[in-house]
């Protein structure tokens, strides 16, 4: 176990790039601020690190205001005017997004990275859902019209809808709230882009349709190499993804293979986060005083400079150290990290 | 009123066909609700389920008396409301109120939280004082401080709206709330709170919910009755206890493989 710096860190991290040149998108120490209405600054992101193979499932789970959407509109810099990214680098295929001009990042969003969004009313309401997914795919390619709307067809078929002519034709209102999220999906899928950002894909769907969305991503994975983003608060979405990172706050508080994370969970965040799934367990709580558990408590204000832990006001296992200093990521074997005084030989109980 | 019967509300053969097509197109039917009947006891928690697009939305809509149905009778108390004067009609139909899928949507952002609260009871001409004294004490029962009362909606985090919603639903005093999906969207960290706060409302008021979720898992947590809705039909009914001595395989699937569940009960 050994405790890394951020500068050591830092190191490691440029190192794993330089051996593994082929990552599809690498992060690099981005951080995201804010100007607020008064004058100060606030910062949403601070200092996220992690890459993408061809092909991987990376899952991102953090609660609302945990800077996970950010971080998903930074990556194709789509950040609002009030926020900026203060630092760091992301590297997309060979190119740092942060540095391209305006016309070749066009191109690339929507055809190489595109982004699924997690408002499900992205459509617009008076053009038919069949042309909106087409007009993706003539931005981007070339084809006779009769050719992109085979495309767009067959990929409606493969998403699971059973009436295409149909649904194609339709106008957003005429469809149901998961039947609109899934042409929205069909949007981000339409070009085949290698790295898609899935900002809670699932988010108002049903289990059945959130299965079949799943499915769809694993299917696409398999037979098109496409690398998935996926951001959820619900550990149950990212069943597919093979790493995760937790989010809390801003910051990345834990990361490793998914199965690991969920099975044994280090930070005491994510602790009680996977003990709230009881509300959709199969065994009920009963008795008159029944009490399904919570975090109590509220996530940092970003605007509010913290000192140490962003998780100390509501962590069950508060130490003294946990007020003053912040604790660093630390690599408690080679697939994991946490950020938590509890762990490495640097606790200080 | 005839009390007689027992149930706060009662639906009997209700059927909403939504057209769609103009008169030069092929005309399509969707049959949103086809002949569903339920009833509801006081006190009781009864779960409708189903997936997205089978009418539990447009079953909610009827039942408030936002959307008129085809044909089919709900009785609110025993009475149907269709055969009352208008302003009986609007007081009985109080008793019945719907927190709103996406409910933090569905807040005015430019009215202050104690605005939105008091909204409602300007129906029933009670003094300024007295509305705002409501609406503060039912910010009090679902736990949102009285000093935010003048926050605009944005500026309150998602389980907030939710409680702000509650709170809204709450001001007319009714006997039901029909719950639409009100855990999707919330933190799983939050969920368990207002899970907690439904059942001590439903404790101090003596309110019966109707909880439409998607969520077969989630269902049987919260509900004492569980109904399961496919296209528009009620396919299967029955206490929770029932449900699980009949469904026990499917309950503990839908925990650990929520896709594959509800399919087994379509066309059940």
């Amino acid at each position: 176990m050994e405790v890394l710096t951020a500068n050591q860190e830092r190191a490691n991290l440029s190192r794993l790039a330089l051996s593994a040149k082929n990552d599809l998108l690498c992060v690099r120490n981005l951080s995201v601020s804010f100007r607020l209405g008064s004058g100060g600054e606030g910062s949403i992101l601070k200092q996220i690190n992690f890459t993408v193979a061809p092909g991987e499932i990376v899952g991102v789970l953090g609660e609302s205001g945990s800077g996970k959407t950010t971080a998903a509109l930074a990556l194709m810099r789509m950040l609002p005017s009030v926020a900026q990214i203060s630092e760091g680098s992301i590297d997309f295929h060979g190119s740092n997004l942060l540095e391209l001009e305006a016309r070749r990042l066009r191109e690339i969003r929507g055809s190489d990275i595109s982004l699924i969004y997690q408002d499900s009313d992205v459509l617009n309401p008076v053009m038919r859902v069949g042309d909106q997914v087409m007009e993706v795919l003539r931005a981007h390619k070339n084809f006779p019209s009769e050719q992109m709307r085979d495309e767009v067809r067959s990929l409606l078929a493969e998403m699971g809808f059973a009436d295409c002519d149909r649904i194609f034709r339709a106008y957003p209102h005429q469809l149901s709230g998961g039947q609109r999220r899934r042409i929205a999906i069909a949007q981000a899928l339409i070009c085949r882009p290698r790295l898609v950002i899935a900002d809670e894909p699932t988010g108002w769907l049903d289990s059945n349709t959130s299965g079949e969305i799943i499915a769809l991503f694993a299917r696409f994975r398999r037979d098109y190499g496409t690398a998935f983003l996926l951001i959820s608060h619900d550990p149950e979405t990212l069943t597919l993804a093979d790493q995760a990172l937790v989010m809390y706050a801003g910051e990345i508080v834990e990361r490793g293979p998914l199965g690991e994370l969920f099975s044994e969970p280090k930070h005491p965040y994510l602790q009680a986060l996977l003990q709230c799934r009881t509300l959709a367990s199969e065994s009920r709580i009963v008795g008159p005083h029944r009490r399904f558990p919570f975090i109590a408590g509220q996530a940092p204000d970003p605007s509010a400079a913290i000192p140490g832990c962003c998780f100390s006001n509501r962590c069950a296992d508060r130490m003294d150290t946990c007020d003053s200093c912040r604790p660093e990521l630390i690599a408690i074997s080679s697939a994991r990290a946490v950020r938590c005084f509890k762990y490495g030989d640097g606790a200080r109980a | 009123m005839s009390p007689s019967s027992g149930f706060v509300l009662e639906a009997r053969g209700l059927n909403k066909t939504y057209r769609q097509g103009k008169w030069w197109q092929k005309k399509f039917h969707c049959h949103a609700v086809e002949n569903v009947s339920l009833a509801l006891r006081p006190h009781e928690t009864l779960a409708l389920v189903g997936e997205s697009g089978c009418g539990k939305t447009t079953l909610a809509m009827c039942l408030v008396g936002l959307v008129t149905p085809d044909s089919g009778q709900i009785l609110i108390d025993g009475t149907n409301p269709e055969s009352l004067g208008k302003s009986e009609r609007a007081s009985i139909r109080r008793e019945i109120q719907l927190i709103f899928q996406d409910s933090a949507g569905a807040l005015n952002p430019r009215m202050s939280a104690i605005e939105i609260v008091e909204e409602p009871s300007l129906l029933r001409g009670q003094s300024r004082s007295q509305r705002r004294k409501l609406a503060e004490q039912k910010m009090e029962d679902v736990g949102i401080s009285t000093k935010w009362k003048d926050r605009l909606p944005n500026e309150f985090s998602g389980g907030q709206r939710q409680r702000l919603a509650i709170a809204r639903a709450l001001m007319l005093r009714p006997k039901v709330l029909i719950l639409d999906e009100v855990f999707v969207g919330l933190d799983l960290s939050i969920q368990g709170q207002i899970a907690n706060l439904l059942i001590d409302l439903q404790q101090a008021h003596g309110l019966s919910y109707i909880c439409i979720s998607h969520n077969l898992a989630l269902a049987a947590q919260f509900a004492d009755t569980i109904a399961i809705m496919d296209r528009g039909r009620i396919v299967e009914k029955g206490s929770l206890e029932e449900f699980q001595r009949q469904h026990s395989m499917a309950l503990t699937q839908t925990a650990s493989r929520p896709e594959a569940a509800l399919r087994a009960y379509s066309g059940a």
